[in-house]
């Protein structure tokens, strides 16, 4: 119904085509390209997904459309780290406003989520690119070069959830003081008592 | 040269509009209300902390100790005990607890309570140079000490006047303090 | 960072540079906010805000209570438009969980939440003209507000922090007097939303230190993702209410004020205007009104299905958006509150550069800033 929302789901398809499943497990980037798959024309650095990493829930494809009237976003691209570029490049050329910069943490998985929400001028389209890394080593590109309003998001996030922004010019603490120790909204982090 | 002339006398017409427009006003009657010679209007649903409403006949609360609000409370503000009295069919409270420097005024208390036992009191006055004044409030002790302060003056005389809430129960509670020391 | 860090007390050469500290306690940046200024004399040079004073951390505080125990705190943001956010943690809750709310409700809920925004727009009317050394109109302001307050009050119980909206509907249905009242209100105000016009914005000394200053084009409010009267101010018609429409937003009519300068003028104007086209859309929801329950019935605990949420209001001061990821229990597992003020904001520092201090206050006066907003 929505063009903007067709022209980006297309273009998402050409970057990650759904055979291309994602995987989820911790070392998806360290993984060489598997051979075999119709994904053979990309380079082997793209994080396409080791065979023996299928699990066994049936992989989702990694570009979605959402229910917006439950969920109210419209479409959802799982991208590995060295995808994330181009994918908010897509983005950034339909038009698409930044929204969110935020994380999630799956200690089950071992895993952080860097979610990235984007809205348009034109009407209800509201997509969301995520990217889970582990969390021994939580590395993500910046896209402040893209949307320099992801800075400040950027920090924010870093802050709370100790994800690192390659090539950020200035990941400092935002709106927690300087000497705050440990990432508050990591599932594991504990307050001291500030009543003591 | 012909817009600068202009802009100048229109800018100047403008500040006229304005000062004339602040002199309309003062003579206007004032609608600032001189607290604490003068107070507003109470309003019915207005939110101080909460309280026990008084059992019609008994005067006690009506509390069953369920402890439904403690639950529901966003900010772990209640705590409660009750006991069964003798000969009685259910549980009631002994000690009730609000901690009201961190209650939120949300009403989940109020809306959970399965016998309606609690209410918004009409306090705004709330001031002390005490925080523990407002760490614990004991609403069975504030409902005593209301029910027997409603006792002493009925009779006497009525509730001031200028209290401008329209029940006598909420305009007796208007300005005391909230902890019964 | 990397200009050398000279104190005021050395005399500046030509092409030094000196740090002024803007903040944290300053009537300028409403609120505790610090602004370190890299200057060059009169000019800014780098701006970098530091902020957090007022951080209370409201998004782990979600992720430790149930879906219906966050609804105060949704309404200690922005505190000037409480009623807007409430309705945007009802609202997630509600289409997640497949709630229908009775019309009656959606309908005191557009009310209550223009009612609240035309308040927040006066304060900020008040607030600004004072930040442009203008005291008499706050006064102005504040006495329409104060009705505005004492309307609300009489349905909520409250006069800020409103908690008012349930996940469902509203906790309790308006009063006739309340009815009665906004209809006297908008009677009353329209007449002196001219006065203020005529009192303010004519104003020639307003407007010579307004226009032109502290542009903010749309293609940086783009990438900054700023919204609200900043973006309308640069002449983008993108509201929230008619982008992605909610409630009953869909069945009224109004129009999205634009101006196309983007200066502190126009998002002025833009908000003035808005304060109108606010007015008109209680008139008609007031028409409109229809009888009716005003709470839907609602499970006894509020468990959306695990999955992702997004919910997003037109605040008084632009696009609010709640992110929340449920694991299909009572708590949510994760609550991204995404606001408008931190966004509004965070193009500051490149649109205050090579700005006069005193214009870059009144940019900054313009963004109608709420410091708990952009903490959180
Ligand atoms: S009003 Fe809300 S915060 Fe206050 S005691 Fe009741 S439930 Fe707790
Ligand atoms: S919910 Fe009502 S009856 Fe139950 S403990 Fe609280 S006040 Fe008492």
């Amino acid at each position: 119904m929505s063009t903007v929302i067709d022209e980006v789901f297309e273009q998402f398809q050409k970057l990650l085509p759904p055979e291309d499943s994602v995987s989820t497990a911790p070392d998806a980037e360290s993984g060489s390209a598997s051979a075999g798959t119709a994904g053979d024309s990309e380079t082997a650095a793209s994080a396409a997904a080791s065979e023996k990493a299928e699990p066994p829930p049936e992989p989702e494809p990694p570009c979605r459309r959402i229910e917006r009237s439950r969920h109210g976003y419209d479409l959802e691209l799982q991208a590995p780290p060295d995808r994330l570029i181009d994918a908010v490049s897509i983005l950034d050329r339909a038009g698409f406003s930044l929204d969110i910069v935020s994380g999630a943490d799956w200690p089950k998985d071992n895993q952080l989520e860097v979610l990235y929400d984007f809205f348009h001028w034109d009407g209800p389209h509201h997509i969301t690119i995520r990217t889970r890394i582990p969390r021994e080593k939580p590395e993500v590109p910046t896209i402040s070069a893209i949307y320099p309003g992801a800075l400040w998001h950027e920090r924010e996030t870093w802050e709370f959830y100790g994800i690192d922004f390659v090539g950020h010019p200035n990941l400092i603490h935002l709106i927690l003081p300087d000497d705050q120790e440990g990432f508050p909204l990591r599932k594991d982090f504990k307050a001291t008592d500030v009543d003591a | 040269m012909v817009a600068q002339v202009k802009e100048v006398v229109g800018g100047f017409m403008s500040l006229l509009t304005g000062m004339g427009i602040t002199l309309r006003e003062f003579f206007k009657p004032t609608v600032t209300i001189h607290y604490p010679r003068q107070t507003a209007k109470i309003p019915e649903r207005f939110r101080g902390h909460i309280q026990f409403k008084p059992d019609p006949e008994t005067g006690t609360s009506t509390c069953i100790a369920c402890q439904l609000c403690a639950k529901a409370c966003p900010s772990d503000c209640i705590e409660l005990d009750g006991e069964k009295k003798p000969g009685a069919k259910r549980k009631s409270v002994t000690w009730f607890h609000l901690d009201f420097t961190t209650c939120s005024l949300c009403g989940a208390c109020i809306e959970v309570c399965p016998v309606d036992a609690l209410e918004y009191s009409k306090a705004y006055n709330l001031a002390s140079t005490d925080k523990q004044q407002f760490h614990l409030i004991d609403l069975v002790h504030q409902l005593e000490e209301r029910q027997a302060r409603k006792k002493a003056a009925t009779p006497v005389a009525p509730p001031p006047a200028d209290t401008a809430s329209s029940s006598a129960e909420s305009s007796s509670t208007q300005n005391e303090q909230p902890a019964g020391n | 960072m990397s200009t050398p860090e000279t104190t005021t007390s050395h005399s500046t050469g030509p092409q030094e540079t000196f740090v002024l500290n803007l903040g944290p306690q300053h009537p300028a940046t409403h609120g505790v906010l610090r602004v370190k200024l890299t200057m060059d004399g009169e000019f800014i040079e780098n701006a970098e805000i530091v902020s957090g004073y007022i951080h209370r951390e409201h998004e782990k505080m979600g992720e430790n209570r149930n879906w219906e125990q966050f609804l105060p705190n949704t309404s200690r943001m922005d505190y000037l438009g409480a009623m807007m956010y409430t309705h945007a943690w009802c609202a997630l809750a509600e289409k997640a969980c497949g709630i229908e709310v009775p019309p009656r409700a959606e309908y005191i809920r557009v009310i209550t939440s223009e009612l609240n925004r035309i308040s927040s727009h006066l304060v900020w009317w008040g607030a600004f003209l004072i930040d442009l050394g203008g005291m008499t109109p706050m006064l102005y302001a504040f006495d329409d507000r104060e009705h505005i307050l004492d309307l609300l009050e009489e349905i909520t119980g409250s006069r800020l922090t409103y908690c008012y909206y349930r996940i469902g509907g509203v906790c309790e249905d308006v009063t006739d007097s309340f009815l009665a009242g906004t209809r006297q209100f908008i009677k009353d105000f329209r007449p002196r939303l001219k006065t203020y016009h005529k009192l303010v914005t004519e104003n020639i000394i307003l407007r010579k230190r307004l226009e032109g200053i502290g542009e903010i084009p749309a293609e940086m409010c783009r990438k900054y993702g700023a919204t609200g009267p900043v973006l309308r101010g640069a002449g983008i018609a993108y509201d929230v209410r008619k982008a992605e429409p909610y409630g009953v937003y869909p069945d009224l009519q109004f129009d999205i004020p634009t101006f196309p300068e983007g200066d502190c003028m126009a998002r002025y104007k833009v908000r003035m205007a808005e304060i109108e086209q606010s007015l008109r859309i209680i008139e008609q929801a007031l028409d409109k009104l229809p009888d009716g329950p005003v709470m839907a019935k609602v499970p006894r605990a509020v468990k959306p299905p695990a999955g992702d949420y997004c919910m997003a209001v037109e605040g008084a001061r632009g696009r609010f958006t709640i992110r929340a990821i449920s694991n299909g229990t009572t708590t949510p597992y994760r609550v991204k509150l995404r606001t408008p003020c931190f966004c509004n904001l965070s193009c500051f520092e490149e649109a205050c550069q090579g700005m006069l201090l005193a214009d870059a206050l009144a940019l900054m006066g313009s963004l109608d800033l709420v410091i708990p907003d952009l903490d959180r």
